[in-house]
């Protein structure tokens, strides 16, 4: 079953007066237990497609369905219920709450989830700090831990409420490669031990190998799309 | 999100701190200058309304169209039955006449206008307290050719008490007039335009001198509670209208033109400088906010993204503005307060300054005491909160209005 497809998705960008077209006619379906990398030169239109994907952003043209919503038909509010309640976030600069504690900031999604009372809550957040191998770290706040553990507290913050799918826009770029790969095996393992669905962008050769469904853009085009 | 607000205000300690304290001195400032100037007002009030006026004043209709020049001749006949009637009117506690003229008062070579005022010795100490304000001698009799006068007066035309005075005046009837008055006392009521040019004189020996009879000037009128005075007076203008038609007015002290003027210009000019002073406080909230959410463009969108409404990221700030402005709000309050209460207790002493400045024609006092009251605290409080939560508004909008594609853009 298709969690989230997009069906001759065409994304424009205004710059000024010039329309620069950033995807142009894409059709492509997530399945559930994809572990799938989308791999492209830099200005291919991998964060455009992932915004999409993340409901952060509507197409100009063609269509894109959530659980079998039309996006464009959704409001704001709507749009964040619907990333607050299926889709869990990665982002390269792991972008933590600098002011909260990494337990607070796993905890942090699951407070708008507004589904579980503090004892639920903190239980989740416990587990999946030790899921993610930082559960020591719980009470350092971002500034007092290394990018690699940073970015574990970021993986921790998608996966706690249980998403549909997770996206992660170039995680391993802000981190040195061994780390990376330790990244990239955490959330591979996290897809094989919870069945969770992550899409992650990339340009690095040595990632896209660790991926099990791998598709590659170009100047705004799926040029392949293959699965290992 | 109180915890998160919370550590925000932590964020960056010294432009909080800053923040909170322009807000706490400018609900510091709104407290304890509105304590003072209601201080200084309801004195006021309460000097216009005991010295020149009672609650309730009944007047010959054409004394009123040239009261400034005390027309003597345009004097009420009728005083007896007027006070009568209105001495049996609800909630009337006193009615008395007086006569307020001018004299030239006389000693060697200085000599000084002044005003008198024909009084009832007996009834005075129920007006304007004339008995305990005598700070040397004694208070004046009925029928005796007596005076007291004020502290500043006597200072400076060299008068003491057991001395007598020529004064020279005009009757009712344009023929000049003396008489010989002995000084018995020496008043101070703490007020300017009362202690350096007035005189106090029986009634009955004021009559004798003007030629006036059994008449007065000016019946005042004092009732229950002084904020009746209204009605009250409409009750007297109806005895006044049936039993004297045309004649007479009855005027409550709010509806006498320069305590109205005085009351309504004081209360506006201060009311502005008021939210003046809380508007301007603002601004270093708003300035902090817009910083605030500019630098944390790329978190705001962050938290959009992970599925955060426009509401609730707009709360999120608000709270923050709150947290600044409440905590400052209390302490500028406090502060205000500690401030309002020593001016309540201690005052402030004008009398060099006044003598400086000279005369004023005001009934003000030389000390100045503020209100010590919790209305005035916690409204000083409540608008330092409002001001700061309605600073936040326009920040907050902005973070709300983030698109999150454009604040996560690296
Ligand atoms: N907000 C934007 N405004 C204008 N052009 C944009 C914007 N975002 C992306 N683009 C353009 O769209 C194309 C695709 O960008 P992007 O999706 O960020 O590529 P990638 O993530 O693969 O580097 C690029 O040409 C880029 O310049
Ligand atoms: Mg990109």
């Amino acid at each position: 079953m298709a969690l989230v497809k997009m069906e001759n998705a065409v994304k424009n960008y205004k710059v000024g007066k010039v329309e620069v077209p950033a995807l142009r006619g894409i059709t492509l379906s997530i399945e559930k237990g994809d572990f799938a990398a989308i791999a492209g030169p830099s200005g291919s239109g991998k964060t455009t497609m992932l915004n999409l994907f993340g409901c952060l952003d509507k197409p100009t043209g063609g269509k894109v369905y959530i659980e079998e919503h039309d996006i464009i038909t959704l409001k704001p509010d709507q749009l964040a219920d619907v990333r607050n309640q299926h889709i869990g976030f990665i982002f390269q600069s792991f972008n933590l709450i600098p002011v909260l504690t990494a337990f607070e900031n796993v905890e942090f999604p699951l407070i708008l989830l507004k589904k579980h009372g503090p004892g639920t809550r903190r239980k989740k957040v416990l587990e999946m700090l030790a899921a993610v191998g930082i559960a020591d770290l719980a009470n350092r706040l971002p500034g007092e831990m290394s990018g690699g553990q940073q970015q574990r507290v970021a993986i921790a913050r998608a996966l706690v409420k249980q998403p549909d799918y997770v996206l992660a826009d170039e995680p391993t770029a802000n981190i040195d490669t061994k780390t990376g790969h330790e990244i990239l095996e955490l959330m591979r393992s996290m897809n094989e031990k919870l069945g969770t669905t992550f899409i992650f962008s990339t340009h690095d050769p040595k990632v896209m190998e660790m991926a099990r469904r791998l598709i590659t853009v170009r100047d705004g085009l799926v040029e392949s799309d293959v699965r290992r | 999100m109180l915890r998160l607000a919370l550590r925000n205000v932590f964020r960056n300690k010294r432009r909080s701190f800053l923040t909170g304290l322009s807000i706490a001195v400018a609900v510091m400032i709104a407290v304890y200058l509105w304590s003072l100037v209601s201080g200084i007002l309801d004195d006021m009030f309460d000097n216009m309304v005991r010295l020149n006026n009672g609650h309730v004043r009944v007047l010959n209709k054409n004394y009123v169209k040239r009261e400034r020049m005390m027309p003597l001749g345009e004097n009420i006949p009728d005083y007896r039955a007027i006070s009568q009637a209105a001495q049996d009117a609800p909630n009337v506690t006193l009615a008395v006449g007086r006569i307020k003229f001018g004299i030239l008062l006389e000693n060697q070579d200085k000599s000084k206008p002044v005003f008198a005022n024909g009084i009832v010795p007996e009834t005075e100490s129920r007006i304007s307290h004339l008995d305990q304000k005598i700070v040397e001698g004694r208070l004046i009799q009925a029928g005796e050719a007596e005076m007291n006068i004020g502290v500043n007066l006597a200072r400076d035309l060299d008068l003491k008490v057991g001395d007598t005075l020529t004064v020279l005046t005009q009757t009712a009837y344009g023929s000049v007039a003396a008489l010989n008055l002995k000084i018995v006392g020496i008043f101070s009521f703490g007020v300017q335009s009362i202690d350096k040019s007035t005189v106090y004189i029986p009634l009955d020996k004021t009559q004798q001198l003007l030629d006036l009879d059994n008449r007065v000037t000016e019946i005042f009128v004092f009732i229950r509670e002084m904020n009746r005075s209204r009605p009250a007076a409409r009750e007297i203008q109806a005895i006044l209208d049936r039993d004297f038609p045309g004649q007479y007015l009855a005027r409550a002290w709010q509806d006498e033109g320069i305590i109205y003027f005085y009351m309504t210009w004081a209360r506006y000019a201060y009311a502005f400088l008021y939210f003046l002073v809380l508007f301007l406080s603002s601004f270093t909230i708003l300035n902090t906010m817009f910083m605030s959410v500019l630098e944390r463009t790329h978190e705001i969108g962050m938290m959009k993204a992970l599925g955060m409404k426009d509401r609730q990221v707009m709360w999120v700030i608000v709270l923050e503005a709150l947290l600044i402005g409440g905590i400052a709000s209390v302490i500028g309050a406090a502060w205000g307060a500690g401030i309002a209460y020593y001016l309540a207790t201690v005052g402030i002493d004008f009398t060099k300054t006044f003598d400086q400045m000279g005369r004023i024609n005001l009934p003000i006092s030389y000390v100045y005491r503020a209100i010590f009251s919790w209305g005035i605290i916690s409204f000083g409080l409540g608008m330092g909160i409002l001001f700061s939560a309605l600073a936040a508004v326009p920040p907050a909008l902005r973070a709300a209005r983030l698109e999150p594609t454009e604040a996560l853009r690296e």
